[in-house]
């Protein structure tokens, strides 16, 4: 199924978007995360974590499964294909991982928010938790980025074999 | 007869067997050195990870109505 040049150019535009958005959604977490984890005040610890839920729920994992959508779009519709070059692997997978974790996560960051939407004090109720997930998110995701731009050259044996039909990409925009 | 296990990054003209890239193998590595870390680095915690963790009067909650 190859896309036409238009419909390349606005699905990689829309993924490039939710990529980048989700990045940068997840260096904005890490600061609350940093924030809830380093405050005395009860009020901003309640606050960043609060927020944390609502906006992981509103922003990140929507931004993570228009990423991943997109994405596989871009390999089906394009010369690139979702299994045909190693770095395209390596950016589903990070993709499903980061996905997947962050869904996971969210059952925790509600737990956090909702210790914190009761609690009395802040003393104790920072975690370091968010801290290390997010910033695993950055570097996974960083990875991802640096995957996108560099395109390191390598066909897996699927690759090959459409190599073989002439099949395989690059594809210019 | 050729020698698929050669480190000859270039292999014969229409070969379709070519080694794995030397980035994948050490990104691979890599990445199986940081997953047995974090495995290693939950089980030293004793496995406690999850949300299970984050109940609620764990950290100064207020008591719940109608309890003493």
């Amino acid at each position: 199924m190859a896309l036409s040049l238009g419909a390349r150019k606005l699905t990689l535009t829309a993924h490039v978007v939710a990529s980048v958005g989700w990045l940068g959604a997840v260096a904005t977490f890490t600061a609350l995360s940093v924030i809830a984890l380093v405050s005395d005040d009860l009020a901003t610890v309640r606050g960043a974590y609060l927020v944390m839920e609502a906006a992981g729920w509103a922003v990140l994992v929507p931004l993570s499964l228009a990423s991943l959508a997109t994405g596989v779009i871009q390999g089906l519709g394009t010369k690139w294909g979702v299994l045909r070059h190693y770095w395209v692997v390596f950016k589903l997978v990070i993709n499903v991982v980061a996905s997947v974790v962050l869904i996971l996560y969210m059952q925790t960051l509600s737990a956090l928010a909702d210790d914190a939407a009761v609690a009395t004090e802040a003393d104790g109720l920072g975690s370091p938790s968010p801290v290390v997930h997010a910033a695993g998110a950055i570097v996974l995701l960083l990875v991802a980025t640096g995957l996108s731009v560099y395109k390191p050259k390598g066909l897996t044996a699927r690759g090959r074999r459409a190599q073989s039909t002439g099949s395989v990409g690059p594809v210019s925009l | 007869m050729p020698n698929h296990t050669s480190s000859t990054p270039s292999p014969e003209p229409g070969s379709t067997e070519q080694p794995m890239p030397r980035w994948v193998k050490r990104s691979i590595i890599a990445v199986v050195v940081v997953v047995l870390l974090i495995v290693a680095a939950l089980l030293i915690m004793g496995g406690d990870h999850g949300p299970g963790r984050h109940g609620p009067g764990n950290h100064g909650a207020a008591p719940a109505a109608g309890s003493s």
